[in-house]
């Protein structure tokens, strides 16, 4: 009987199931075994790749579960586990799932540490006295985990989780070897992180007591893991293989893996064991060279290497049993795209062969990472990865279909594996987290190799520019820490070379963080980045503007400046009265600070004057002061009349003192008048400039208007809003104008110009957009489909009937791009994930679902009924019971999602409830009367929740604090959707007479932009949703969706493209100067 | 323990070398002696002397140079090194070892030769072209010091029925039914005892006709129980093959993934399950076709 497994798994490690060929350490395994026996536990420490997992789960594991331990009972319970990010949740999941208990009770129990695991499982029903009862085995593999995931293990502190894991297995042990119970405990670990486990109490004493080092294998082991797998299987290897297979072998790193994968690919090479193993092989997979052959072998590999293609022989050119895997490796990345191209049904073919390579090098360049100098495995998800390759036409389906070679079970070099004919298996969800088989990969595929080292080489740049980013954000963006020429130049071309993305960044991110906060500061950092970038590219030729600018000379410049102020001041005074008056009124101004000016030179003057009067008298009564100072010499007698003077002369030197001071402060007010004439010179000067804008916007706006008027040719209409947006472009009126941009959809609108997408004929129910700009929208039969938009046109690229639907849909939410929930005409409620190929009903029935959202750590959706009911359902299992519910008993509006567990709640009577649905308290907010509401939002950047009114008008909400903020009309009619667009900052209301006006919430105050009835065919709008570009996507009744920018910009640059022309001086004098008739 | 700190004695019968080689040989004579192993030295190199000299070692050693030693045409083929590979070459089709040294262990124009003796080595011809000679010898040393698996007192059975302390009552049943048709001898396999089951099943089982491996509640054991047997008793390769017969009140085949690709088996009510074990034995014992 043939045993149609391959005995040597390759480079994945071996399973239980394939246990009957794990060979080379039934010493070892039995040793560890006696440990257990004997101590209870088996700390196994060994290096990185030297086969710790293996050994436990296709050796001592078997060999339990086979009686071979001497144990209580007969039966056992397994319950391993990996510390990953939560070593106490992950030990909790699996002792509650070994010894059925609920997660919740064992988590509570097991919090206490200590006794508290030995109690669960001595009060399980099995531990009895009979032969029925079951040992429980604990295994806590990659060990090292409590030190690698900064979760556990930071600034040379454990975390509390750790700890309590430690306490709560030692002390296990501890009880068991007392209490004799049949409780055994294995610990796998890499030995460089020994002397870290230092830190936990008592630790290193249970190592020290039952540790198991494991050895390098001996040569006689080796040949065992060479040829007893195939004698085992009913195949053989020929000694002389075998000998030169031990002498080729390295010793060190990657020893196994390469041993295993090498064996894995003769097996394979000889017709899966049907002949006898021999140099041959090894020559054909590259492993030796054919001169190591006989005459009689070497003349067939000859042959059968002639017919191998060009691109494949040169993997043959440096043959060794390390260059196995290269070759391997190699020769799939070159033939990915044929595989792509011939065996996967679901992504579109419109790759080229470069892009498969390019795809292949950014999987495997994510899918590693530099960690401590080493290059090391770095888990990634599809989404990730196609983020970072950031191609519009290479979706999630793409990516998986190209890297699929790599995961099939000949090669296991990727992992998940596929499984032939099992189309689950092969295409894989965006979540869908892949991993490199074994880090022996990475150091010995050599392209594999460089990517890792260019990869490193990116990093290093990109911390050397984040650091300097840094220091720029953190002393508020000041321009003096913006890149010098210099290093401008270096960034530049570095981002040019790898066009970072926020995925990529993300990839970086070791925090704490959940991944939608870590792909929000991804984002943050990315923005950041471009900012910091153009910003210096703007700084550094602005300084180049500025030394060309000093070379001209001051009287050029003046004079030029003149001319030019002259030229504009009598422009202004023909084109507009008002500006002339502003101009004069500026004057004026002027001319009364010169007036003032003079007069301050005047009293500045006078000042002067009584300074040197006060000067002059002070010199005389000094010379006074003086005389009498002769007189007292002279004669005594002259000494009363000599004081009496010299008593006048003080008095004068008084006077003269102070009108000295008097002076000085003449002088600084004539200073201060002179100061503040320079001030108003400057405000008439900016009044002018400010005068010159609105004039221009006052003959845009003028303009604008004609353009919505009807002429004999309606491109007129297109130049004429041109024109008017030249006009303000001139003026660097630069921010969105309502009046142009309506001109602009009109006159767009009726030359045709503005085209809904086509997507399906079958009536659509709702749409949303995702990270990668792409529509996903749902059928009234459930029908799911995806469409890329590209050059405006939408190409379908996934196309689900999995849930088509018995009964017609009604409504349909988008919780996430793969989360819908929908109702039905029967009023039941079912929730689809797309990407896991679910459907579920959802527990909760009765009514039609009016709002749904889920909460911000993804965990949970709330679903409001229109009957007043709210459920709370676990996002991954909306069959299960609720986690809470409320019934309102009144007609929902709208609800809100905040914080962990808080939900905001609006009735169409415009009642504002919070709802903790955590604790089920709900509070009211406030509640308004005499009028209705109908939707609300959240402007996430300012925590502000905007709630519509039946009257067009919003009351702004701070969420933070829980008071009203300002209120604004939104619309002049009834506001009955709304929505925020966090990347675009943009506020979209649709409002009753089929109209959407659009807001800048950083202009929260400023005219919305409006998207008119005639532009919506005059249809009641269904949704309304953004990409990341700010562009508006709309779905009407009338079962299109239209697309409308929200940058004037855009549009100008179309008709740009389209040479539509600016209006000539007279044709611009005649539209402004004769009436039409208005439209 | 698996940590061995007693070395059996060896004795190894170090060949002659070629010239160029003798300083290599005088250093690796020193290192085995210092490895505690005895060396036997040809006295004359008569090629009786020789054989006789090996078979009174427990293997030979050989060191290659650039001379081609196996060649008819060779120079060297007729000098003392050349003939002693060859005599230790006819003993290896015995249980005779012969390790064969490159200490160079490049394969250039000179020495092409060793590609043929690469080409040639059988089960008992150990090659290294390992450069240090202390790993040599140490890796030489390892090789003799393994120990035959120590002997239980193994007899010849027809049929040894194996089965769980867990499913005594269930299992005595159906080996006294069988013991009806066939003579049966019965091991049962209880975590608590002190008997070492590996070793006793592996001494075992090659000397019995049939093993049989019986459960009824025993689910979560027979299956990889099975597995290890199979394993550790040859696999494709035993010779005594492995029977699995579950009870169908509690065993059904998806228990025995991947078992069912390899081992024979029999899923079927208790009193059945005697008769399939009969049919089973009486094929392979050859009474019926």
């Amino acid at each position: 009987m043939q045993p149609e497994i391959c005995p040597y798994p390759g480079l994945r490690p071996f399973t239980e199931e394939e246990s009957i060929f794990f060979k080379g350490r039934d010493m070892h395994i039995r040793h560890i075994i006696k440990l257990l026996e004997e101590n209870k536990m088996a700390f196994i420490t060994g290096a990185s790749g030297d086969g710790k997992s293996s050994m436990v789960y296709a050796g001592v594991l078997p060999n339990i579960r086979a009686g071979f331990c001497k144990a209580k009972y007969n039966s056992w319970l397994i319950a391993d586990f990996k510390p990953e990010k939560n070593p106490f949740l992950s030990l909790c999941e699996s002792i509650s799932e070994q010894l059925e208990i609920s997660k919740e009770k064992t988590q509570s129990e097991l919090k206490y540490g200590f006794s508290s695991l030995a109690k669960l499982y001595k009060e399980s029903p099995f531990y009895t006295d009979g032969e029925q009862g079951k040992n429980l085995l604990i295994i806590a593999d990659q060990f090292e985990e409590m030190f690698t995931n900064l979760e556990n293990f930071s600034n040379g502190k454990p975390s509390d989780e750790s700890y309590i894991t430690i306490n709560l297995l030692l002390e296990t042990i501890r009880l068991s070897v007392i209490e004799k119970l049949p409780i055994y405990v294995i610990f796998t670990m890499r030995s460089d992180f020994i002397s870290q486990c230092t830190v936990f109490k008592n630790l290193p004493e249970y190592i020290a007591y039952s540790q198991f080092f494991v050895p390098q294998l001996k040569r006689n082991e080796i040949r065992q893991v060479i040829e007893e797998p195939a004698k085992l299987a009913g195949g053989s290897i020929s000694p002389r293989l075998t000998e030169i297979i031990i002498n080729n072998l390295n010793s060190g790193f990657d020893q196994l893996p390469v041993l295993q994968h090498a064996l894995n690919m003769l097996w394979k090479m000889a017709d899966n064991g049907a002949v006898e193993i021999d140099l041959i092989h090894l020559a054909q997979i590259a492993g030796i060279s054919s001169d190591a052959l006989s005459t009689e072998d070497r003349a067939k590999f000859n042959i059968w290497f002639a017919e191998l293609p060009e691109y494949q022989q040169k993997y043959y050119e440096n043959p060794s049993l390390d260059n196995i895997l290269n070759a391997h490796a190699g020769i799939l990345y070159e033939s990915a795209y044929d595989y792509f191209m011939e065996n996967v049904p679901w992504a579109e073919k419109n790759i080229t062969p470069e892009e498969s390579k390019e795809i292949v090098e950014t999987v495997f360049k994510s899918l590693t990472k530099t960690d401590n100098k080493r290059q090391v495995r770095n888990r990634c998800t599809i989404n990730e990865i196609t983020g970072i390759i950031n191609k519009p036409h290479i979706t999630n389906a793409t990516v998986c279909g190209v890297i699929n070679i790599f995961r099939t079970p000949e090669n296991t070099l990727l992992q998940p594996f596929s499984v032939p004919g099992r189309l689950d298996t092969q295409y894989l969800s965006g979540d869908t987290v892949l991993d490199v088989t074994h880090e022996a990969l990475i150091r010995n595929w050599k392209l594999l190799a460089e990517w890792a080292t260019e990869e490193e080489t990116f990093l290093k740049d990109y911390h050397d520019f984040a650091t300097q980013m840094n220091r720029w954000l953190n002393n508020n963006r000041e321009e003096q820490y913006l890149l010098s020429s210099g290093t401008y130049s270096y960034f530049l071309n570095w981002y040019i070379a790898n066009t970072p993305n926020p995925y990529r960044f993300l990839k970086y991110d070791n925090t704490k963080n959940s991944y939608r906060q870590k792909l929000k500061l991804a984002q943050n950092q990315y923005e950041n980045c471009i900012d910091f970038i153009e910003l210096s590219d703007q700084a550094i030729k602005a300084q180049e503007r500025s030394k060309r600018r000093k070379l001209m000379t001051a009287i050029t410049v003046l004079a030029a400046f003149t001319v030019v102020l002259i030229m504009l001041t009598g422009w202004a005074m023909r084109e507009q009265r008002n500006a002339t008056e502003v101009a004069e009124y500026a004057r004026q101004q002027a001319d009364s600070a010169l007036i003032q000016k003079e007069r301050a030179l005047r009293s500045q003057e006078m000042a002067e004057k009584a300074n040197r009067d006060a000067g002059r008298q002070r010199a005389q009564a000094q010379v006074q002061a003086s005389i009498a100072k002769n007189a007292r010499d002279e004669a005594l007698r002259a000494k009363n009349l000599a004081e009496r003077r010299r008593y006048e002369a003080d008095s004068l030197k008084t006077i003269a003192l102070l009108n000295l001071q008097d002076a000085e402060w003449q002088k600084a007010v004539a200073d201060m008048a002179k100061h503040d004439a320079e001030e108003q010179a400057r405000i008439a000067r900016e009044a002018n400039d400010s005068a010159t804008r609105l004039y221009s916007v006052a003959m845009s706006n003028a303009m604008a208007m004609r353009a919505k008027s009807e002429y004999g040719d309606k491109k007129l209409n297109l130049r004429i809003a041109y024109t008017a947006y030249l006009l303000n472009k001139r003026n660097n009126v630069t921010q969105n104008n309502a009046e142009l941009y309506d001109a602009m959809l009109y006159s767009m609108e009726i030359n045709n110009l503005v085209k809904p997408l086509k997507t399906t004929n079958e009536t659509v129910v709702a749409f949303t957009i995702d990270l990668a700009d792409r529509i996903i929208l749902i059928t009234e039969h459930g029908r799911i489909i995806g469409y890329n938009v590209l050059d405006r046109k939408a190409k379908e690229f996934v196309n689900i009937s999995d849930f088509v639907s018995h009964d017609q849909i009604h409504n349909a939410i988008f919780l996430s791009p793969e989360l819908i929930i929908y109702s039905t005409i029967n009023k039941e409620t079912f929730c689809i994930n797309i990407n896991q190929r679910w459907q579920k009903k959802l527990s909760l029935q009765g009514d039609y679902v009016k709002s749904a959202m889920l909460t911000p750590d993804g965990r949970f959706f709330v679903a409001a009924y229109s009957n007043g009911r709210i459920g709370v359902f676990d996002a991954d299992d909306p069959d299960d019971k609720p986690e809470a519910n409320i019934n309102l008993k009144t007609t929902i509006a709208d609800i809100y999602c905040y914080g962990k567990s808080d939900v905001y709640l609006l009735t169409r009577n415009a009642t504002l409830k919070r709802w903790n649905f955590k604790s089920n308290i709900s509070q009211e907010i406030f509640s308004q009367a005499e009028v209705n509401a109908y939707a609300m939002t959240c402007i996430e950047s300012k925590k502000l929740l905007a709630i519509c009114f039946s009257k067009g008008d919003i009351q702004f909400l701070d969420l933070k604090t829980g008071t009203k903020e300002s209120d604004m009309l939104g619309a002049h009619n009834r506001i009955e959707k709304i929505v925020y667009d966090n990347k675009s900052r943009y506020m979209a209301m649709s409002s009753l007479g089929n109209r959407i006006s659009v807001i800048n919430s950083n202009h929260i105050n400023s005219k919305p932009l409006v998207v008119d009835d005639f532009l919506l065919h005059n249809f009641p709008v269904k949704n309304i949703c953004f990409d990341s570009y700010g562009t508006m996507f709309v779905l009407t009744e009338e079962n299109v969706i239209r697309y409308f920018e929200s940058d004037i910009t855009v549009y100008a640059d179309f008709l740009s493209s389209l040479k539509v022309t600016e209006l000539s001086q007279q044709e611009y004098s005649l539209i402004l100067g004769q009436n039409f008739s208005s439209k | 323990m698996f940590l061995n700190l007693y070395i059996k004695s060896s004795k190894v019968f170090l060949a002659e070398v070629t010239d160029g080689l003798q300083k290599m040989r005088s250093e690796v004579k020193n290192i085995l002696l210092r490895a505690g192993i005895e060396v036997i030295e040809p006295v004359n190199t008569a090629e009786t002397n020789v054989e006789n000299l090996m078979l009174n070692a427990d293997c030979s050693m050989h060191i290659l140079g650039n001379d081609n030693i196996i060649d008819n045409d060779s120079p060297v083929y007729d000098t003392p090194s050349a003939i002693q590979y060859r005599t230790a070459k006819g003993l290896t089709d015995g249980n005779f070892k012969m390790f064969v040294w490159n200490p160079s262990g490049i394969i250039n124009d000179k020495n092409l030769y060793i590609n043929d003796i690469r080409r040639d080595i059988n089960d008992n011809t150990i090659y290294s072209d390992i450069t240090s000679p202390i790993v040599f010898v140490e890796e030489l040393r390892a090789i003799m010091n393994i120990k035959p698996s120590a002997k239980t007192d193994a007899k010849n059975y027809d049929i040894l029925f194996i089965y769980n302390t867990l499913d005594r009552d269930s299992a005595k049943e159906v080996s006294n039914m069988l013991a009806d048709l066939q003579t049966v001898t019965e091991l049962e396999i209880n975590a608590g005892a002190d008997t070492d089951y590996n070793d006793f099943i592996q001494n075992q089982l090659p000397l019995c006709k049939l093993g049989i491996i019986y459960y009824d509640y025993a689910t979560d054991w027979a299956p990889p129980f099975a597995q290890q047997v199979w394993k550790q008793t040859g696999g494709q390769s035993a010779s005594t093959p492995l029977y699995i017969a579950g009870n169908s009140d509690h065993a059904d085949e998806t228990q025995l993934k991947p078992l069912k690709k390899i081992v024979s088996y029999t899923i079927n009510e208790k009193s059945i399950i005697p008769l399939d074990i009969k049919i089973y034995y009486d094929k392979i014992t050859g009474k019926t076709s």
